[in-house]
This record gives C-alpha cells, structure tokens and sequence, in this order.
C-alpha cells in the first residue's frame, strides 16, 4: 500500500495554478481558467491513480491577493498571540475568526499546512515585486518543501533570472520551468523528478507515474499517427464513378466525393482531439479547397501497365503452383490441367478483382472521380500540423490550436509511394460502398504510420 | 469502464478487461458462430477431396496401368514409394524451412491459403449487414495475419495433406488385401547396393518398431527382370504401408499438434495492437491517470460579477488647487523615462512595491502642509489588480483627501500578450480595482508611458 502524496498548487493571484492542474491531469475541464483575478475561490482536488490506487492528490488553490498584507496580519497575530509561526498560521487558517477578510488566503493556507509538497506557480513574464517576496517570506514560515515553478516561459522569458536570483535568495534552488500552455514531455518528467527529490518516500511511487506517462503518451503519438495514416489511405483510395461526358453528373460526383473527403477528415479530427484530450471547439478546420480537378488512373500508363503486368505474373504464378500441387497430388491424374486451369483461374480472378470493374466501367463508358494531389497534399499537411500541434499544447491553453500547415516538412514526398499504392486499391477505402480491410492495408497503414511519427518526433 | 479504468496494469490489459465486461453482443457472436462453422465446414471438404484424391493417386501408382496378370501386378516399389510420398515430403520440408528460416514473412502453406481465399470469396458472397462484414474481418485479422495466423494457416494445410495421406493409405491397405502384387525395383545407372541402402534407411525407424522388414537377400532377390523369388511381398507390404504410415501421415499429425500448440500459445502471447483507431479512442478513458475531481472547501461568498468597462473620459475635470503628486505602483520604469516630460513640475514620489515604501510615501503625504490636488498613480495593465492593489490604493485615498487618479500604463504590451478581448477585459478589471479603492470613473486615464504621443492628455491629467 502505497501512501498518497498530497501536493498543493498555490502562487499569486491569475498565474495560472489551475492551469497547472488542467496540464498536469489532462483535463481541460478541470476548474475555471480566465484573465480576471481570483477564478479560483475554493480548494479544488484532482487524484491520479496508478493501478487503480490513488497515488497523487493535486490541491487547486485560491490564489493569493493582497500577500503584503496577509503577512503583516499575520505578524501582528503571532505578536499578539505570543506562539510561533506555524502555530500561529495554523489558528488563522482554522479560525475565520482571525481571518479578516482574508478568507481566500486562509483557505490556501489551510491547504499548504495539510500538503507534503508545494508547487509555487510563478508568472515568468512578471517581475519580482515586493508581494511575492512577502509571499516566499510566508511560505518559508510554512515548513513545507517549495518547487517553484516557472510558468509562461515559453512566450517571452525576460523575468527567468530574476526570479531564479529571487527565489535562490530564499534558499529555493530546485526551480522547473514547466509552461502550461505550451506542453513538453521532457519539462514534465522534470518536474516530477523534483517532487521526487522533495518528498523521498515518494520516489518509487513518482517513477511509476513518470514511467505510465510516458508509456501512455508512446501510445498516444503512435495512435494518432496511424489515424492519420487511416485517413489518407481513406480519402487516397477513394472514388465517385460517374457517366462519362456528362457534366451535370461529373459535377455532382465531385461534390459527392468532395462532401464524403470533408466529413472524414472531420471524423478524423474530432477522433484526434478527443484521443489527445481536446475538445471539438479547440480546432475545425478551414475548408477543403476542392478543385474538382479530379485524380485519374490512366489504365494505360506506363507505370500502370508495368504494375499491371506484374499482378499477372504473380497471380499467373501463384495460380499455376496451387494448381500444380493438385496435378502432383493426384499423381498427374489430370496431366497438368489443374496447373493450367490454376494459373488460368489466379489470371482471371485477379485482373479482374483488380481492374475488372474499371474495364467494365470504361466499357459502359462511366469514369472514376478520386481526390486530386494538392488536395490530398494539402489534407496530409493540415493533419500532420494538428497532431503536431496537440502533442505540444497544454491543456491549460485557452486560446485555438494554431495548426497552419508548414511546407517544405518533405513528408508529401516521403508518403508518395505509399499514397500511389492505396490510390490503386479504391476498396481500401472506408469511403468506399463495400470497404475491405485487407492484411496489406493493415501493413501499408503501419507503415505509413511509421513515416508519420518519425516526421513528427 | 470503470472496472477496466481500476484495473491495475497494461492499456492492453485494461482493453481486454473491457472487452469482456461489455455484454457480448449477441449478434455478433452468431455470426462469429456461423463463419466458423463455414470455414469448419470447407476444410473437411478440402480434406475429403484430397483423401479422395490420395486414393485415386494410391490406386494409379499401384494398379493403375499395369495389366493384371496370373502373378499378381508388378509395381516398382521405390517408384510407387516416391509417387505417393515425395510431393508430401516436398512440401512439408519446404514448409519447414520457411518456417524456420523466415519466420517473419512464412505463410501457412499455400494449401492453407488457397482455403482461406476461398472461404473468404464464400463469406464475402452471404455477407450482409455490418456484424457480419465486423466478424470476417474479425477471422481474417487472426487467420491472415501474424505468428497466430501462420500456425492455425499450417495446420489447415496439414490437415488437408494428413487427409490426401490418409486416403492413400487406406487405398492401398485395400489394394493389397484385394490383389497379389509383386514388388519389384530396377535400375540403369545404380546398382544394388545403392538400393540395398535405401531400404534399410527406410527400414531402420519401422523395424526398430518391430516389423520385418526386406532384408539385403530381399532386396537382391526382388530386381527385375530377374528370378523374382515369391515370399517377399508380405515384407514390401508391411515396409509400403509402415513408410506410409511413418513418414507421411505420422509427421502431418504430429506437424497439426504442435501447430495447435504454437497457435495457442501465440494468441496467448500476441500483443494487441492498441494503436488500431477502435482501441485508440480508449486510451485517454483508459488512462492510468484520471483525475477524479473534488471541490473541497467550497466558497460562501457569491462570485462577483465581471467588471463592466465604463466610458474612460478622455479628459478628467479640472483639478482644484494645490500640489500634484506622482507615484509608480509595481510598474518598471517605462520606455520614456520616469517621471513622464509632461510631469516635470509635479512631485515625484518614485516607484515603489513594498508595504515599507507605502508606509514611507503615506506619512510624507500626510505630512505636506498642503492638500494635495490630487496624487497620480501609475499602475501596469499587465499586472492582474488584486486585493493588495486595492489596499494600497485605499490607503494613499485616505492620505489625499481621496484625490486619487488612476494612470493605466501598458496597453499594448498587454494587448501582445493576451489578445484584445482578454486585454479589454483586464482593462475594465483594474477600473473595478480603483472603483472599489474610491476612484471616481473620471480619474482614470489609459495612457501608455512606454509610447510617446499622448503628450496633450498627460499634460492634462498633471494640471498646470
């Protein structure tokens, strides 16, 4: 039985300690986040648990206001009630009586006087004013082990030192600087390192929590890349037939297929957001610029016919050997007819599983629509940003996930073999009116997927 | 999900918890049902036609051509041997091999294959409905693909060989119950030892079993043509249906059981592949850290409306006589320098944070003979105005004769750092502050100390 560590988040007034929490827990709904001072006016808890065991509890408190004042308040108190420091916080957290209008104060206190470990969020962007000295002041008469840490750094970071002078001055020498709303792995696991070497009981139980993390945040980067990977073979595969020199149904196939692409990328970033802990009002996304101009395989392309030939002669092959078998099995019986009628029957059914109802459809004179390049360039840019961009938000963010997509990553380039392999196969599709899952779409995924994730780490 | 959530342990883990908590969908497991049977089906055709195949081949090989004669029929033992075993011991080596040597790409056999495409082309044609399309994918997913689908992929193809062998077997059992043959070998090239060789090497695993077996006087007495010496046939029986026995249906069962196990243990131990998109949408409710939320200590006090932004006039009314006092709260020393050009003749009572500098600056206000016209008081919009500002203000009113203005610095870094409506917002915050502290609304200004241009209105807010 592990015991649970109790950690309160505290600091001036809007530096964003319950944005702490909603990063730290993943939750984007924890709490109430704005500009305006004093969101905050309760205790609020948050528990992780590992194994289904409650091995953390993270306090949200009410931030501190007029500290300079609650320390001379406090002064006066001890002064008056001749005990010392602690026990005179202690009777002022416990007593509203004492309180005197500093009601949100003592609720914090009342918490840093029940926690192991405080976590001091510190608005990097502003500099060290005499409040916060009399709030470190405060803290340290508080007797309990301060990480500070160092929020909004990732914007502008001119404060940094001074604050790390400041707080060194205060014997505090442990500083992370973990930014709430730009989110870092690596800042993370720092983080819990330090609480670590704060409360050393705790060691064993903070590694495990380190080592989920991390695991849960692996699965997490593998996950989305292969959503993204489903996507494009999804909208690379898919296809609109329509009739051959007839504008009004070429038109309405596009919009079709235009219509269908639109809600699956949808589908798919609405499953990315919720995969990463976001919510379907973080992002949308702006709207497809459908040419119309449509992605045409040309039956008599060199590369086609090439691949062509080699489908037959694999499936010649493959045809001729199980029909092979049969002949030896029954002692050359049928005198090599299975082998012919195998390699016969492997030709067929598969030219024509392949390309037979492509032949049939330019024979009745019906053309295939499918999603042109730039589109799906354009799509593979655009999901690739969001993911990135969610791997790097903090759920403490408030503002819209900025995902413009970047050109020049090479990703396009690298993803083109396998993009021209799912174009071959419409049925791959999910788009698709009778979609298959077929192993080599499992593994041309995967392998997508791999691409996906390296470009992104 | 709350059980799975609990469970202690791997994602997969706690997938596979969930999976089995779900209440199993009743149509699905009918049509998981159905397709099995359909695949259990095919495969015992498959293995009828290949028994019924190995007893065409038996019946070929053994008293196919030759003619029935007052003799019995003269079959070339070896050949016959090779006809019915080589193909099977062919393929189960080929078979090994790959399965030894490339056991990442090694299928089950193309027999095994053959028989899946198959029933996949039969499923594929009464699919209908979205559990169906979900269970074939289901079978195809574990028979198609990795170690688990390469073991029950083998055994398939076993099986269908165990039943060509089992075919063959039994023809000729009856073949040679029902008909005198000779066995008899020849040859252009070798010569007898080879083939005295040959059947010991064959002899060796039947016999150590206990069975006569031809012997060297056996083998030499069978060449043909020759003196065939009669008496031998019971010894090349017993060899023909013990060789068939041991070293053709006795490997293809053998082969099935430890394909069996292997499949076994391989589903036991195949990792779930939890980055498929149906398992990925678990992992953050499956995640080992939820945050179970609890307000504790709840507020009694309501919420105080957000500030509303009143009309900040442009220009304050005229002051009433006497000094004017300047004064920096938490601001640093702005981009134009401290005190402002347009301040010159006021008095400055720099910048300070501290409750020692209030105190300071509180008494030399009440110390001035003079009541002053009013006191300015510069305070940073980056800053959130809390209750120490409020304090603060509070007490240098109470040192003026409550003539506090308010000069609001920093708009547009603020602007900058939060966007226009947060920066609005801050805005009406610190009018709400001075509201509170007893600054009247026309004794506020916004100018920003860190631009110049606003000269005329700085000019105006510190008096003549």
């Amino acid at each position: 039985m592990t015991q649970c560590l109790d950690i309160a988040v505290i600091g001036h007034t809007n530096t964003g300690k319950t944005s702490l929490m909603r990063t730290l827990t993943r939750r984007r709904d924890f709490g109430e986040v704005s500009a305006h001072p004093a969101t905050t006016r309760h205790v609020e808890m948050a528990e992780l648990a590992l194994g289904g065991e409650t091995v953390l509890r993270l306090f949200d408190t009410p931030g501190f206001e007029d500290s300079s004042g609650l320390l001379s308040h406090i002064e006066a108190l001890k002064a008056a009630r001749n005990e010392d420091w602690i026990e005179t916080i202690e009777a002022f957290a416990a007593t509203p009586d004492l309180q005197a209008g500093f009601t949100q104060e003592a609720k914090a206190l009342g918490q840093i006087l029940a926690s192991a470990v405080l976590l001091y969020v510190i608005d990097a962007r502003d500099p060290v004013r005499a409040k916060h000295r009399d709030e470190l002041e405060l803290l340290g008469r508080c007797a309990r082990p301060v990480l500070p840490i160092l929020n909004f750094v990732a914007p502008e970071a001119q404060q940094q030192t001074a604050w790390r002078d400041q707080l060194a001055r205060v014997n505090m020498h442990a500083v992370v600087a973990f930014d709430t709303v730009v989110y870092n792995q690596a800042d993370e696991l720092t983080l819990y390192t330090k609480i670590a070497t704060l409360a050393d009981p705790y060691e064993p139980m903070l590694t495990r929590l380190m080592d989920e993390l991390a695991a849960a945040r692996a699965a997490q980067r593998r996950a989305s890349a292969v959503m993204v990977a489903e996507l494009i073979v999804d909208i690379a595969a898919a296809r609109r037939p329509y009739k051959a020199n007839d504008d009004a149904a070429k038109t309405a196939a596009a919009a079709d297929l235009k219509d269908a692409v639109r809600r699956r990328e949808q589908q798919a970033v609405t499953a990315l957001l919720h995969l990463n802990r976001f919510g379907d009002e973080d992002y949308s996304p702006p709207d497809l610029p459908f040419a119309g101009g449509a992605w045409q395989e040309d039956l008599f392309d060199p590369l086609v016919l090439e691949r062509f030939s080699f489908d037959a002669t694999k499936a010649l092959a493959a045809g001729a050997t199980a029909g092979l078998a049969i002949d030896l099995m029954t002692g050359g019986l049928t005198l090599g007819a299975a082998a012919l009628t195998g390699a016969a029957a492997g030709f067929t059914i598969d030219t024509a599983r392949r390309y037979g109802g492509r032949l049939i459809a330019l024979a009745t004179g019906m053309a295939e629509m499918a999603v042109d390049e730039p589109t799906l360039n354009l799509i593979i840019a655009r999901e690739t940003a969001l993911t990135a961009a969610l791997f790097r938000r903090g759920h403490g963010a408030q503002g819209p996930i900025a995902a413009d997509p970047v050109d020049g990553t090479g990703l396009q380039e690298r993803l083109a073999p396998l993009t021209r392999q799912a174009r071959r196969h419409p049925k791959w599709s999910s788009l698709a009116a009778n979609p298959r899952k077929t192993a080599s779409r499992v593994s041309l995924v995967a392998r997508m997927a791999d691409t996906i994730e390296t470009a992104l780490s | 999900m709350t059980r799975a959530r609990g469970t202690p342990g791997s994602l997969e883990h706690k997938i596979i918890i969930r999976a089995e908590t779900l209440a199993a969908d009743q149509r699905m497991q009918n049509e998981l049902a159905r397709l099995w049977r359909l695949l259990r089906r095919l495969s015992y055709v498959a293995m009828v036609i290949a028994a019924i195949a190995g007893a065409a081949t038996a019946r070929t090989v053994l008293a196919g051509a030759a003619a029935n004669s007052a003799d019995g029929i003269t079959v070339n033992f070896f050949w016959a041997l090779a006809s019915l075993l080589g193909l099977h011991i062919l393929a189960f080596v080929v078979w090994l091999l790959l399965v030894i040597l490339l056991p990442s790409t090694a299928q089950g056999g193309i027999l095994g294959a053959l028989l899946l495409w198959l029933w996949r082309q039969l499923a594929a044609r009464v699919a209908t409905g979205r559990q169906r399309a979900a269970a074939v994918a289901a079978i195809v997913t574990i028979w198609g693909q990795g170690r688990t689908g390469r073991w029950l992929l083998s055994i398939l193809s076993h099986g269908v060989w165990a039943g060509y062998l089992f075919g063959a077997l039994a023809m000729t059992f009856a073949l040679l119950s029902a008909q005198r043959f000779n066995f008899v070998w020849q040859t252009t090239i070798l010569d007898a030892g080879a083939y005295t060789a040959l059947t010991a090497g064959l002899a060796a695993l039947p016999g150590a079993l206990g069975l006569t077996m031809p012997g060297q006087t056996a083998v030499l007495a069978a060449q043909w043509p020759g003196p065939v010496a009669a008496g031998n046939e019971t010894l090349w029986s017993t060899l023909l249906v013990a060789a068939l026995l041991l070293y053709g249906l006795l490997p293809r069962l053998l082969a099935m059981a430890a394909c069996y196990a292997l499949a076994r243990r391989a589903a036991r131990t195949t990792p779930l592949d939890v980055s498929q998109a149906g398992y990925a949408r678990l992992i953050p409710l499956l995640a080992p850290q939820v945050a179970a939320t609890q307000v504790i200590d709840p507020d009694g006090a309501a919420t105080p409306p957000p500030a509303t932004m009143p009309d900040l006039p442009h220009q304050p009314q005229p002051p009433p006589p006497g000094p004017v006092y300047l004064l920096g709260w938490e601001i640093d020393t702005p981009a134009t320098g401290w005190p402002p050009a347009a301040a010159n003749h006021v008095h400055d009572l720099g910048l300070c944070d501290s409750r020692d500098d209030l105190a300071r600056v509180v008494s030399a206000l009440r110390e001035d003979s003079q009541s002053p016209a009013r006191l300015v008081v510069v305070v940073d919009l980056r800053h959130t105005p809390d209750r120490g500002v409020t304090a603060a203000l509070q007490a240098l009113q109470n040192a003026c004769a409550h003539r506090v203005f308010l000069l609001f610095t920093g708009a547009a870094a603020l602007q900058d750092r939060l966007g226009q409506s947060d920066a609005a917002g801050r805005l009406a915050d610190w009018v709400a502050a001075g509201r509170q502290a007893g600054v009247e609304p026309y004794a506020m200004a916004a100018i920003d100390l860190d631009t110049p241009g606003d000269e005329a209105r700085l000019a105006r807010l510190f008096g003549p």
